[in-house]
């Protein structure tokens, strides 16, 4: 069983709802930290955390989840349909 | 002899990325993939950064897919296997150990190899470098006992290495060919803040410099630098950059220059062949000319858009490349096509006050590309200017100034 968390995301006129970490993906490349440090850290077991949902654009989430090794990021839009990984 | 409809030469991102995307179009069809290594899919990225080359987390983590997952798809990996020979007509490939493969439809994707250092001594023992997870290994064993690295090459892989050496308490000392660090990839000024970074955490840098012989009877105890100077070492790291591997396909008549040729669809000259990843030399349709570039997103872009075009569904690619690396704390973050090339303008944004640097290349009033340090969260806009082609001319004069905010360039803010 995938060890996922879920942060909703409420930006207005953005188009994505939903960022999803596979905890279990995740190994620290600190990726997505490089492109978008303002969303996400890690937390003390060394997994990505999102501390806020709401502060980048799409370009930016899109690039920073793009950017992860793994792929353990992924992006939801408003009616909960997979945008990332396609 | 085996005959798979799908045939990949490749088993990293791309090739494996387009082995799982024509699975998703097609259930049936039968699908292998060659790899010259013995492993699955793992993430090569990933080999070069503190905690994992450090050793502090499992080896087991880089890996993404394991050999459950192949079954599953009915992907047939041919691993530890090499292909040697193409014929196009009778659709064949050649492989290593008198394994031949026949094909409806091929896709390379061999990715790139380590350049072969071929100074004096360099077959000693203790003289490293890093391509692949069996490196990897072989450089955690070594980092265990050594304690003094030469570090060669100023590649963006010497900087993150540099940090784990550093992060281990080895001494280092770093020898490159360039006046600065990463010439020309990074301006002058970018190149000095990674050295100062550096330099602040005790990398010791010979500029303009390099080996010409590596010491030892039979295994490493230092080096002679073309200065006549000898340094003392027990290991010699060298990240000289990357090769092609286009040799063998020099018989079958495909059209090769630095990589291999192939259009906007990753269609090769031969038919039913196709190539992607970091050795393709595709037609970029955001920069209008040939294009080669290595990186994982790429790759992983090219592995995709192949796959969707050998399926039957034409599809260009159009991607704007980029890629990070970080060191000691700062992140060096570059986009699309940062040659320095005649007609470019070029703007530089920089703010010392927090160690950040942005570096625009522009052609025709509009962005081609970027080279960003410690200012990431340009990244995506920059990207976004380039792929929509916008047109920057009437602002070029304001975004000299860092406080200028690239978001407002986009037309949809």
């Amino acid at each position: 069983m995938a060890n996922l968390k879920e942060y909703p995301r409420t930006k207005e006129g953005s188009n994505i709802g939903k960022i999803v970490v596979d905890r279990d993906l995740c190994i620290a490349a600190s990726s997505c930290i490089a492109i978008a440090s303002e969303t996400f850290e890690l937390d003390g077991e060394s997994k990505v955390i999102v501390k806020d949902a709401n502060i980048i654009d799409d370009d930016t989430l899109m690039m920073s989840v793009e950017a992860c090794p793994t792929k353990a990021i992924f992006l939801f839009d408003k009616n909960g349909t997979q945008v990332f990984p396609k | 002899m085996a005959k798979y409809n799908y045939l990949i030469i490749g088993g990293g991102i791309a090739g494996t990325t387009a082995a799982e995307t024509l699975r998703k179009k097609d259930a049936v069809s039968s699908i292998a993939i060659v790899s010259d290594e013995p492993h699955p899919l793992y993430s090569r990225v990933l080999l070069s950064k503190v905690g994992i080359l450090n050793g502090e987390k499992p080896l087991d983590s880089v890996f993404l897919k394991n050999q459950a997952w192949y079954d599953t798809n009915k992907i047939t990996l041919i691993s530890g296997t090499t292909a040697t020979g193409l014929n196009a007509a009778a659709k064949k490939v050649t492989l290593s150990g008198g394994k031949d493969a026949e094909y409806d439809k091929l896709l390379l994707a061999t990715g790139v190899h380590a350049k072969k250092w071929t100074v004096t001594g360099a077959e000693k023992k203790g003289v490293l470098h890093l391509r692949g997870l069996d490196d990897m290994k072989a450089l955690i064993e070594a980092f265990r006992t050594k304690k003094h690295a030469i570090l060669i090459g100023s590649g963006f892989v010497s900087f993150e290495i540099a940090e784990v050496l550093r992060s281990l308490n080895i001494n280092t000392t770093l020898v490159m060919r360039e006046k600065y660090y990463s010439e020309p990839v990074l301006s002058e000024a970018e190149g000095k803040m990674i050295e100062k970074n550096l330099e602040d955490h005790g990398v010791v840098i010979k500029r303009d410099m390099e080996v010409t012989e590596v010491l030892g009877d039979g295994v490493v105890t230092g080096v002679l630098l073309r200065d006549g100077t000898k340094l003392d070492c027990d290991m010699v790291l060298s990240m000289i950059g990357i090769m092609y591997p286009i040799q063998w396909l020099r018989s079958s008549g495909i059209k090769l220059n630095t990589g291999i040729v192939t259009n906007e669809f990753l269609e090769t000259s031969l038919p039913n062949v196709w190539s992607a990843g970091d050795t393709t030399e595709y037609f970029d349709k955001v920069l209008k000319e040939p294009f080669m570039y290595g990186s994982w997103m790429n790759a992983r872009a090219q592995g995709e858009t192949a796959a969707l075009n050998m399926t039957g569904k034409k599809t260009e690619l159009r991607v704007v490349s980029f890629q990070t690396s970080n060191g000691f704390g700062n992140t060096i973050g570059i986009t699309g096509d940062i040659r320095v090339l005649p007609g470019r303008t070029v703007i530089n944004r920089s703010s010392p006050i927090d160690n950040s640097h942005c570096r625009l290349l522009i052609k025709d009033g509009v962005i081609v590309g970027a080279t960003i340090i410690n200012r990431v969260q340009e990244l995506a806009t920059i990207s976004r200017l380039i792929k929509e082609e916008v047109n920057i001319s009437a602002k070029l004069g304001e975004m000299g100034s860092a406080k200028f905010d690239l978001k407002t360039l986009v037309p949809t803010f």
